[in-house]
């Protein structure tokens, strides 16, 4: 007996009915006459999974779900912009709202003023968090985003080396590349200085040029470090007439200068854990600001909401503007490809922020900091353990090693105890990244310094 | 006869929340740390902010009814239909929104080690081998966030293929005059330029223009099949052996794979590469523009190409591998391994239909739109540019050229008023071949009761055109909001609260 699918509008008693009394043949498969028979598939291709109950579902899906670790049970020190969180009871009720949630994208503003006010909001929010007076309605990620910075700066400065002045991940180095060396635009990419997280300043300098389209820092970057030099690069940046592209984590923006204030161009980055379950990387929230030009903005990617009046009764309304940039009207000469982006993310971090209001948001970005203070001290007062980089400034993620020979298997004796120690870094894996999150409790943090000094012994 | 639905939808006047300020109140607050020692913050100053930034002050009952009173003036599929065409809005289940909620899924972070992540991991597994059951394909990658994504993401493997070939002068990717603008732009983004090929007047791939247009220069073509009239390419296997013999390779953009599911496999029609929306084909959620996601699937030619990691399992293990060890990979296309909150939903929508119930599914989005096709054409004003006899796949177009040249009113009137009927607008003035156009996709999911809902809302405007045909001048009028200054707005851009702040001191 076939489970009848409750997601299909119509019974096979009135398809026949449909069929025959409208469209006037007999068999739903002529209406697949004009593909070649032998492409015509005779039975449904044997899925691996399905047809499932409902309960079916559940328990199948009960089970997958317990093969990944119990969250309660494995305490993750792993941030890079992307971060376990607690979401509030009440977010996560309303954003169920059916209305929201299976919306289609607003071109029809009259019916979906619901979500473009949200989204407008979100504008506004992170306008307020960044320093920069436009943001788009969301990129894909992080990654993505500086992708599309890059690009928007060789569209406004007409040049094509991209200079990158942090250490950034291999992920987001890959992404990258993808989008820019098919214009062929150059990533150049100076050394580090030595024990330091940071890029060797003379080298950037040599590298910024007449032919610099921009110049990509992140604070923090990839090993977590926050640049104290980001106003001096901005300088430079701005006298080889390049735009100043920063990356973000936005979460570290309740302690950190907003990049505005140090005259950044474009402000790209991570907005997931306002809000938004990591969900193993997706989806995410990249962030995409910069400031207004009435010429630069036609030059930018990504949907921008707009507020104007409604014609009848000059009431406030909330439409999709600026649209002549975008594929469906500019098709190859668009700014972007980008169609559908994180729109339902977005509107999520704006009902998180503004829950947060200017306080919490403060103690949360606070309340981090502190927690990987206490983090890296108990780890200093460990002699296995070299916290890395003393000196240098860090928002929630810093840098160890542990001394040990083989990391893998010291990865797995840790996640038998409880915990993930921290992300081996792309280029040395015996440098760990580790990163905390608003989950952790001091508990946590005298746990694991005890069980390292166990597993390090 | 069904009754028009010309109730009010709601219109509250919710303030923006950014105006609500300085107020004092609270709403999330967040664990606190404490340690016995007070933790200094080792930020220099410089580099702290100095003011806080102005966030709503709000509690948790006004933010509550913010977001309540703002759902209600959203439109979405829970509300009514949207047969929006090539956006198959279909049904979300809800059980999927349940699954993906489960904290082993939801809370995991990317950077986790495999061995902690393996029932994630396995559902990635388990929905690449699916959709490899479903197209013909050999390999996947699900990283692409969005359909555009993933379009880039194929022809970034194309360029990839050509180069490895050294073969770099293929820098032409043909493209059908009917397409969707994100081929175009996506090929331009992989560095390609763009040849258009014209259509012919049965609305499909006009093979003297094709057969013109190919050349050494040729990297590939991106062909929509069924394309953006609901019409199948009939003469696709002639089409993908042209482009062939020339040395390029073919990009199926599977927007419209619904309409062919379970029914034809791709990689059997000779296509070497196309990208899956699960947020149209696999009961994703819209999201009211987002998330998606653009899975790309491609034979063997391409594999090498596939964005890394991917995922390996070892059956005498009984493990998942996330590897990176393939020398030819374009790389990375996102910044992890895709938006997998939307693959979870997209399994377990797979699960629940199997692979005869989403042949049923395709079967009967067919019949849902051939069905109010035959109605909504029978309506005078109204036509079909394209045959009527051949049957369309899951969406057709019409046209109101007819009733525009009687009553001046026009398909952007039709689809406003359509809005004040409870009836999402369809694709309007899409695809750019036909005039007037209406592009309607009703969906499996819908009931026939709704389709002739559809109809007769068609129906009534139309008269409504003939007789009073002022109605249009300020419809829709029964909507969360009256039109909007569009033209205003683009001159001087509001783009955030502050902006407007700006705009009522200095008008």
């Amino acid at each position: 007996m076939k489970p009848y699918s409750p997601y299909l509008g119509v019974s096979s008693e009135e398809l026949k009915e449909m069929l025959q009394t409208t469209i006037g043949i007999d068999n739903a498969l002529e209406l697949f006459s004009d593909i070649p028979d032998d492409l015509i598939l005779k039975e449904a291709p044997k899925l691996p999974v399905g047809p499932m109950t409902e309960p079916e579902i559940a328990e199948f899906f009960t089970e997958l779900a317990k093969l990944n670790k119990n969250p309660t049970e494995l305490v993750s020190f792993l941030g890079g912009g992307v971060r376990q969180i607690y979401i509030p009871a009440f977010l996560d009720e309303v954003i169920r709202r059916g209305e929201l949630y299976t919306a289609y994208t607003a071109y029809q503003p009259e019916v979906a003023q619901g979500m473009l006010q949200l989204l407008f909001e979100y504008q506004s929010l992170m306008a307020e968090l960044t320093g920069m007076n436009v943001v788009n309605a969301s990129m894909y990620d992080w990654s993505t985003a500086a992708g599309e910075a890059a690009l928007m700066s060789v569209r406004l400065t007409g040049k094509k080396n991209i200079v990158i002045a942090s250490p950034i991940s291999l992920a987001r180095r890959g992404v990258l590349h993808n989008y820019l060396e098919p214009q062929g635009i150059k990533i150049v990419e100076p050394y580090l200085e030595k024990n330091s997280p940071f890029i060797r300043y003379e080298e950037l300098k040599k590298a910024i040029d007449e032919n610099t389209a921009a110049v990509y820092l992140e604070m923090p970057n990839a090993l977590g470090y926050i640049d104290p030099r980001a106003h001096e690069i901005g300088e430079i940046t701005h006298e080889a007439g390049a735009k100043f592209v920063v990356g973000v984590d936005a979460l570290s923006l309740g302690l950190l200068k907003p990049p505005a204030e140090y005259n950044a161009d474009i402000v790209v980055g991570e907005g997931q854990a306002f809000g938004n379950a990591p969900n193993y990387g997706g989806p995410l929230l990249g962030i995409f600001a910069f400031n207004y030009d009435k010429k630069d903005i036609r030059r930018a990617p990504g949907k921008l909401i707009g507020m104007t009046q409604q014609e009848k009764t000059g009431e406030k309304g909330f439409t999709i503007t600026l649209q002549a940039r975008e594929q469906h009207i500019r098709r190859a000469k668009a700014t972007s490809n980008i169609c559908t982006n994180e729109s339902l993310t977005a509107a999520i971090s704006a009902i998180y922020l503004s829950a947060l209001g200017p306080k919490g948001f403060k103690e949360l970005s606070l309340g981090l900091h502190k927690r990987a203070q206490y983090l890296k001290k108990k780890l200093q007062e460990l002699e296995m353990v070299q916290v890395m980089f003393p000196q240098a400034p860090f928002f929630a993620d810093f840098s160890v090693r542990y001394g040990v020979s083989n990391h893998k298997e010291f990865i797995h004796t840790m996640i038998d105890r409880g915990f993930v120690p921290g992300y081996p870094w792309d280029y040395d894996p015996s440098l760990f990244v580790l990163g905390v999150s608003e989950l952790h409790t001091r508990q946590h943090f005298d746990r694991f310094a005890n069980t390292l000094k166990e597993v390090l012994a | 006869m069904n009754k028009p639905d010309l109730t009010q939808q709601a219109r509250w006047n919710v303030p923006l929340i950014t105006e609500i300020r300085g107020t004092g109140k609270r709403c999330y607050i967040p664990r606190p740390f404490e340690a016995e020692t007070e933790t200094e913050v080792s930020i220099p100053e410089p580099l702290r902010r100095k003011e806080d930034p102005k966030l709503p002050e709000v509690s948790e009952l006004e933010l509550v009814r913010h977001v309540v009173r703002l759902s209600q003036m959203n439109y979405g599929v829970d509300l009514g239909p949207i047969p929006l065409g090539s956006c198959t809005m279909k049904y979300n289940p809800k059980i999927n929104e349940t699954i993906a909620r489960f904290p082993e899924f939801a809370l995991a972070h990317p950077w986790q080690p495999e061995e902690t992540v393996q029932g994630t991991l396995k559902a990635m597994w388990l929905l690449e081998e699916s959709l490899k059951k479903l197209t013909g394909f050999t390999g996947v990658s699900l990283q692409p966030a969005a359909g555009a994504h993933g379009e880039l993401t194929g022809v970034l493997m194309i360029r990839a293929y050509h180069h490895s070939k050294n073969e770099e002068h293929r820098d032409e990717i043909l493209i059908p005059d009917s397409a969707h603008g994100t081929n175009p732009a996506s090929a331009a983004m992989a560095g390609f330029k763009v040849v258009e090929i014209p259509s012919n007047e049965e609305g499909r791939i006009d093979l003297e223009a094709l057969e013109a247009a190919l050349s050494e220069k040729t990297a590939g073509m991106m062909i929509t099949n069924p394309n953006t009239l609901g019409i199948f390419e009939t003469n696709i296997l002639q089409i993908n052996d042209m482009i062939h013999k020339a040395g390029g390779l073919i990009y199926l953009d599977g927007a419209n794979f619904n309409g062919i599911m379970g029914v034809v496999k791709p990689a059997e029609m000779g296509f070497d590469v196309m990208h899956i929306n699960l947020h149209k084909t696999f009961s994703t959620p819209h999201g009211g523009g987002g998330p998606g996601s653009g899975v790309v699937l491609v034979n063997q030619k391409l594999e090498p190409y596939l964005p890394v990691p991917r995922i390996r399992y070892d059956s005498n293990q009984d493990y998942y591998h996330l590897s990176y060890d393939y020398p030819e990979t374009i790389g990375k296309i996102h910044g992890y391994y895709g938006n997998i909150g939307v693959i979870i939903r997209a399994l377990a929508y797979i699960a629940r239909m199997g692979g005869e119930g989403l042949r049923k599914a395709c079967i009967t989005a067919v019949v849902n739109a051939n069905y109010l096709m035959k109605k909504v054409s029978a309506i005078e004003g109204l036509e079909l540019p394209q045959d009527p006899s051949i049957p369309r796949k899951h969406e057709f177009v019409a046209s109101s050229v007819p009733l525009e040249k009687k009553t001046g009113v026009n398909t952007l009137k039709i689809a406003k008023r359509l809005l004040d009927y409870k009836i999402h607008a369809p694709t309007i003035y899409f695809p750019l071949i036909v005039h007037e156009a209406l592009m309607i996709e009703p969906t499996e999911t819908e009931s026939k009761e709704t389709l002739d809902e559809i109809a007769e809302a068609f129906r009534r405007i139309i008269e409504e055109a003939k007789e009073q045909p002022e109605i249009f001048d300020s419809a829709p009028t029964t909507t969360a909001s009256y039109k909007l200054d569009e033209l205003s707005l683009a001159k001087h851009p509001v783009l955030t609260a502050k902006m407007a702040e700006e705009l009522m001191k200095n008008p």
